[in-house]
């Protein structure tokens, strides 16, 4: 395990290295002209940009100034706003409380919904349940994110009035974001999951236990549904870690106040440093929950240490 | 979709045999029997027939439009849907309907291009890494996981960030987050053909690394990275539409439908048929590739049905 432990990491400080070469490269040939935007019209003159340049570091060679770039972001400096006049990563610790919210309550519809749905399809397998959520999956996921989202918002909030339209206001204001987000990843996961009870269901251990006179509730609820919720675990966490990078169109359609709808507005009034910093935060995130994940994979099922 | 053509599991015939059909025998292509699959998918079909309506509003656009998209009539803006105006005018009293139609120009453009480049990205680099292994094959692969770690809408808005809006950056920014995945997928199913009797074979008896890879290894591994092409135009589309949404798309003044849902959002709750009738064309056309997407992996691998 512990072998299994140092490869990941290193291969996982290879990607973020990846990632922040990408990064990097983007800023360094991001549109804008920083000395002529601190100086203003002084900029002209060759020797107030000279030092200017000196003090900000951008006379320094291109992997000098990579290598500061990458020490700023470990130490989570990630710029000051252009619009909100404070450091970015306050703007965002202020704004991640909302984000998790929503991606906990999201990740509880996707396993509520899709593990009970896939379940339900494949022990009733052509059925008029099977065929229903079979054709459930592929519109939620045919349907995107935007287009669902403001038809649930038409409905439920505008016309019936159960939920708000909009923002972030107690309980009963996360239920149609939350749902809305989870629509996609719930789909998914119910169908990994019909496909594989369908293929435990086929599996000897499972003949043999309904042969020694096991009722097939007692055989699903103890052997077939343990040995296939791995592969919805794993799925699961990967879109956990995708959730805590913020949903961007999920919170723009409702106004949430999380990391997404702060990329959205910087987007819209051009806010680079946020930009930056979100897309910076979402690749993290991703990556270190996909590790996590893998991690625990590799403990519970130690085949795949070998690999 | 013809380059799953060569019926890559028969012998190549002997010139001077007797052509089977002289003999009346019917010969069973694979081609053949993945055609006879996919046309007996009654979804597939649907979906195909779906395509092909969005694909003959863009060819035609000029034709079928009533109304130029971009005419503003400054008199008749927000109409209700009428005889004159079939899903009514927007803020600024152009048609609707006929905005809508030249939309499906921008989705194909950019969903079929966009798709097409990353495949051949995928499709290059993944047969280098998997054919050539090694050094290769990691530069290559660490790359994908670099790029595989960007959400899609993410990277894209980095993309056009620095690129600035418009069709041909939105394009680009598609596929270079998007060909991570074929690049997988082929590499994957190369390394299991790579070591196949046949490739050993046409190895033996002299043939180039370029002729093995083009001609025996590529047929019998393109499957799985064709149908997610298929599939990921609908993908494409959506994130094409969703960046317009976010006003980082192709530009606001193309009749676009992520432009024509951001604008229609204005009028949530009292004019909803501004937003909902460019969502329903995007719903149309992204069913209709998820429908030929999962028709055509049946039909290449009835098992995984």
């Amino acid at each position: 395990m512990g072998r299994y432990v140092v490869r990941r990491l290193l291969q996982m400080i290879l990607v973020l290295f990846g990632a922040s070469i990408i990064l990097f490269v983007s800023l360094f040939i991001l549109p804008g002209d920083p000395i002529g935007t601190a100086a203003g019209e002084r900029s002209r003159d060759p020797a107030v940009r000279a030092v200017l340049e000196k003090r900000y570091g951008l006379d320094k060679p291109i992997p000098v100034q990579y290598i500061r770039y990458v020490g700023r972001v470990l130490r989570g400096d990630l710029g000051e706003s252009y619009r909100q006049r404070r450091p970015v990563r306050d703007y965002l610790w202020d704004r991640f409380g909302a984000t998790a919210q929503l991606a906990v309550a999201a990740i509880f519809f996707e396993i509520a919904i899709g593990i009970s749905a896939g379940l339900v399809a494949a022990v009733f397998r052509y059925s008029f349940w099977d065929v229903l959520v079979t054709l459930t999956t592929t519109l939620a996921i045919g349907i995107p994110t935007y287009v669902g989202g403001s038809i649930l918002q038409g409905i439920f909030a505008q016309k019936f009035g159960w939920f708000p339209r909009s923002g972030r206001s107690g309980f009963s204001s996360i239920i149609l974001p939350a749902f809305t987000l989870a629509s996609v990843d719930a789909a998914l996961v119910a169908r990994l999951m019909r496909g594989t009870m369908l293929e435990v269901l086929r599996a000897d251990y499972v003949r043999t236990a309904l042969a020694k006179g096991l009722s097939k509730r007692t055989v699903i609820l103890k052997h077939v549904l343990r040995n296939s919720v791995i592969p919805v675990v794993t799925y699961l966490g990967i879109a956990f870690g995708g959730l805590l990078g913020g949903a961007l169109i999920t919170e723009a359609i409702f106004n949430w106040p999380g990391i997404g709808l702060a990329l959205a507005t910087a987007i819209s009034t051009q806010d680079n440093p946020i930009i930056i910093a979100v897309v910076t935060y979402g690749v993290g995130a991703f990556v270190i929950v996909n590790l996590i994940v893998d991690l625990t994979y590799a403990y519970l099922d130690p085949r795949i240490r070998l690999e | 979709m013809t380059e799953v053509q060569p019926s890559v599991d028969q012998p190549t015939p002997v010139r001077d045999t007797v052509p089977a059909a002289a003999l009346g025998i019917r010969r069973q292509t694979q081609f053949g029997d993945i055609r006879r699959r996919f046309f007996r998918n009654k979804l597939a079909v649907l979906g195909l027939a779906m395509v092909g309506i969005v694909f003959a509003m863009a060819a035609f656009a000029p034709l079928v439009a009533p109304y130029d998209p971009r005419f503003q009539n400054l008199q008749n803006t927000t109409a209700k849907p009428s005889a004159a105006h079939w899903l009514g005018t927007d803020e600024l009293g152009r048609d609707q309907l006929s905005r809508i139609i030249y939309g499906s120009r921008i989705a194909i453009v950019v969903g079929l291009t966009s798709i097409v480049l990353a495949l051949l990205l995928g499709v290059i680099l993944g047969s280098i890494a998997g054919y050539r292994g090694g050094k290769a094959d990691s530069i290559v692969m660490r790359t994908a996981d670099a790029f595989f770690a960007f959400p899609l809408l993410i990277g894209a808005i980095l993309i056009i960030l620095v690129t600035g809006r418009g069709v041909l950056p939105v394009i680009l920014a598609i596929a270079v987050f998007t060909w991570a995945v074929p690049a997988r997928l082929l590499r994957s199913s190369i390394l299991s053909v790579r070591e196949a009797e046949y490739v050993e074979a046409a190895r033996s008896l002299g043939a180039s690394s370029w002729r093995i890879v083009t001609r025996h290894v590529l047929p019998n591994s393109l499957a799985p990275v064709l149908v997610y092409g298929m599939v990921s135009v609908g993908t494409a589309i959506v994130a094409e539409t969703a960046l317009s949404f976010l006003g980082v798309g192709v530009g606001v003044d193309v009749p676009d439908w992520g432009n024509m849902i951001a604008a229609g959002r204005q009028f949530f709750g009292y004019l909803d048929y501004l937003w909902l009738y460019p969502s329903l064309a995007v719903v149309f056309t992204v069913l209709g590739f998820v429908f030929v997407g999962d028709g055509l992996r049946d039909a290449l691998d009835p098992r995984l049905r």
